[in-house]
């Protein structure tokens, strides 16, 4: 491979975010061959467009991030933060040391430099940090090109049409907002694990962010509503009728009776009387296609059909785009604007048989796409390039593909028309209601059917004046469920709502409340920890998980995307951090006492399988030996003598299952060593193994 | 004193935390709802009722178990 010195001088500098894209970057600039170089031990690409020469160069997302100088985990509270290269900060950067000297060398040769990172805050700030310390302070004289999608057409129009002055006040909000993040993470963290070690607690990372803390208070204060949950009884009336040997079920017009006795009068008031069809109505109505997705709508989108988490979600279609397949998806906006051509992107489309008839049918109307109102100035709605898959997709990649497609396909589509049926029926003065629904015309819905979740209702055939006969009347006690526990989805949609956070890094937060042991399982529950962690920063320093603060901060940041001061919003927040951290410093021992009792539990809660099948006091937990450093199970009581114990496989997280062996009573656990976990019973000498390994094909001893 | 269902802290003058305080509040306003929707329930047959439903708070079901400990 050739290297640096085989670079001709004078070249245009480009630099891209990630190496996938510099790669399609060089592929998509290069008129004839792309070179391949090696600088400081990193891949290069060099090339000739027209008489000019390219090298494309690429980081690995930040190569530069925000510390304080001490880096001691001891020192708080610090306000005095400077930017480092991030294999200084972060001992896992390991590879960035490379990066920066490969870029510093491909400096000294530049005559000019392109920022093609990710058109955002992120993007924009991460190219800002590589031109201002790596490349010796070029950020203000640097071209900035802006697209949407790795595609060829894009990516050539965008590099050569890069203009200066772009995108400057995204980084100064992007850095603003790193410095704010510090600031607050590394302070409170250390506060936290500082009380912890103050209370002779041990040292055990507790740690709460700027966002993480408003959104632990969401699902904190949900788990308290719903461990306080108290039901309430209700009764619901339904009357079952026949008609011309049709029978059905038409509930009464009040949904629930709060008294027994209530419900009881109705039925007893229907029983044995004629039932009279007193109106019946038919409401025609359009049911118009879903809007373009963002990046919010596809993360909720492929939760509620696929499962997938939105940080899954997120890294997926990142894969899509770097692909080229998808245009970029960290945006907010619904709109998909003329310029992106609709019509050649349908058309590509129709290449791939599943979407060749209805790409020929929408081709035939004139293109309008139906779109939403949320706007994002630095990119459209998510949408498909066109570009046809050159590989073998993963079966996620291939679900999200086709999700987004099929969103984009339906915006061009017609409105669906749906009919909704209802008979309101009277028996002696008591009044029932059936309604049923159809689709008329299907529209949209055509290609978007297995996506909908939208069904027909069948609905008996009746007209007014029909007398029918009351067959029963059936009153059943209902309660009232608890508030639903927040699944990821609809935390992020909580999230949202509150406008904190940002559309990139929600997902992340949630993922780092479940990783710290604040919230676990599906339905997020909070830990004893995560209740702690709230309650002692409610009494301390409530201010630090107030919504309206971390609101505010969000608000001011896209104040200096357009144009504002980040100097006196930063200053603005220490002053804040520092007269609340005043107090947390105040209590550092009662703050300790606090978290460390309710981490000890969390950590015992969560290592804990099951009641011990032998001394049926003790509890079976995951132990690790301090000589071996092996996980095993073992019991709480074996200071009191109990021996019961059984190994544990070594890789893979486990997680204890809520049903016990139907064979010998022991704990079943959940183990996730590949892509599928596996459901294990931990007692060797379970039957139910015995019974597996009577069938099991052995090997012949030697020399038979 | 550390509150006798969970360690947490008790409140001034309680035997009880915040959290198991505001659930045996909570349980003994649902007893006028339970009473009125079925004219007549006994607080014992209410108690076993609302402990025997999965919709039940923990903190509720343990503060039951509380009562019942009491009772005995």
């Amino acid at each position: 491979m050739k290297t640096i010195d085989s670079l001709p001088s004078g070249y245009r500098l480009v630099i891209c975010e990630k190496p996938d894209a510099a790669k399609r970057v060089a592929d998509a600039l290069g008129e004839g061959e792309v070179e391949t170089f090696v600088v400081g031990g990193v891949q290069v690409h060099g090339l000739t467009r027209g008489d000019r020469c390219y090298v494309v160069c690429s980081a690995l997302g930040h190569l530069y991030a925000v510390s304080d100088s001490f880096r001691r985990r001891e020192t708080w509270p610090v306000f005095d933060l400077e930017w480092y290269p991030a294999h200084l900060v972060d001992k896992d950067a390991k590879n960035v040391e490379k990066r920066i000297s490969s870029i510093k060398k491909l400096t000294q040769r530049a005559e000019s430099f392109v920022n093609a990172c990710d058109y955002d805050v992120e993007g924009e700030t991460i190219g800002h940090n590589i031109l201002r310390y790596a490349c010796g302070g070029k950020e203000a004289v640097a071209l900035r090109a802006k697209f949407s999608t790795l595609t060829k057409e894009e990516l050539v129009s965008a590099i050569e049409g890069a203009s200066a002055g772009l995108g400057s006040d995204l980084a100064r909000a992007g850095r603003a907002r790193h410095l704010l993040d510090f600031l607050w993470g590394i302070n409170l963290s250390r506060a936290l694990s500082g009380s912890l070690s103050s209370a002779s607690a041990g040292y055990r990372t507790v740690s709460i962010g700027r966002v993480q803390g408003p959104t632990l208070a969401f699902v904190v204060e949900r788990e308290t509503e719903i461990r306080s949950f108290v039901p309430t009884p209700f009764w619901t009336v339904v009357g079952v009728f026949e008609n011309k040997g049709w029978r059905f079920e038409a509930p009464s017009v009040t949904s629930r009776f709060a008294k027994k006795v209530e419900a009881e009068m109705v039925r007893d008031g229907c029983l044995g009387k004629a039932a009279d069809v007193s109106e019946v109505s038919r409401v025609v109505f359009k049911q118009p296609p879903p809007v373009p997705f963002n990046l919010g709508d596809l993360q909720r989108e492929a939760y509620r059909i696929f499962g997938f988490t939105p940080s899954r979600t997120l890294q997926v279609a990142e894969r899509l785009y770097l692909d080229a397949l998808i245009s970029y998806p960290r945006t907010s906006s619904q709109r998909l604007p003329a310029s992106i051509n609709y019509r050649q992107i349908l058309s590509n489309l129709g290449r791939i048989r599943e979407y060749s008839a209805p790409v020929e049918e929408l081709l035939g109307e004139a293109l309008r796409p139906r779109e939403g109102d949320k706007l994002d100035t630095a990119h459209p709605a998510i949408y498909p390039t066109g570009e046809v898959p050159r590989r073998a997709l993963s079966a996620w990649e291939s679900k999200l593909f086709d999700l987004i497609v099929r969103r984009f396909l339906v915006c061009f589509a017609p409105d669906a028309v749906r009919e909704r049926v209802s008979a309101q029926i009277d028996v002696g003065g008591h009044q029932f209601r059936i309604t049923g629904r159809a689709t008329l015309k299907a529209g949209w819905m055509r290609y978007y059917r297995k996506y909908t979740g939208i069904e027909d209702k069948d609905m008996p055939s009746l007209s007014k004046g029909d007398v029918l006969s009351v067959v029963d009347v059936i009153c059943t006690e209902k309660f009232e469920g608890a508030p639903p526990r927040f699944n990821q989805s609809s935390l992020l949609e909580k999230m949202e709502s509150e406008s904190i956070g940002t559309k990139a890094t929600r997902a992340e937060i949630i993922s780092t409340l479940i990783s710290r042991g604040y919230v676990s399982g599906d339905r997020l529950v909070a830990t004893d920890l995560g209740i702690s962690v709230i309650e002692t920063m409610k009494e301390f320093c409530p201010q630090i998980i107030s919504t309206e603060l971390t609101r505010d901060t969000e608000e001011a940041l896209e104040g200096v995307e357009g144009g504002g001061s980040d100097g006196a919003l930063v200053e603005g927040a220490i002053d804040v951090l520092s007269s609340q951290i005043e107090r947390l410093k105040q209590s550092e021992m009662e703050v300790g006492r606090k978290v460390s009792e309710s981490a000890a539990q969390t950590n015992l809660s969560q290592s804990v399988l099951g009641i011990c099948p032998l001394c049926k006091t003790g509890k079976l937990r995951i132990i690790r030996s301090f000589k071996t450093k092996k996980r095993f199970v073992g019991c709480t009581n074996y200071a009191a003598g109990c021996r019961a114990s059984a190994p544990l496989p070594q890789r893979g997280p486990v997680k204890a299952t809520p049903w016990p062996c139907k064979s010998c009573g022991w704990p079943v656990v959940y183990v996730r060593t590949g892509r599928h976990p596996w459901r294990l019973c931990i007692n060797l000498g379970c039957p139910s193994k015995a019974e597996k390994r009577r069938y099991a094909v052995h090997p012949l001893p030697k020399g038979s | 004193m550390p509150c006798i269902l969970c360690q947490r802290e008790v409140e001034k003058g309680d035997t009880l935390c915040r959290y198991h305080s505001a659930a045996r509040e909570a349980l003994k306003r649902g007893y006028e709802a339970w009473n009125a929707a079925h004219s007549g329930l006994s607080w014992r047959e209410y108690l076993n009722r609302v402990k025997a439903l999965d919709e039940t708070g923990q903190w509720i079901k343990e503060v039951i178990s509380l009562e019942e400990t009491r009772d005995h």
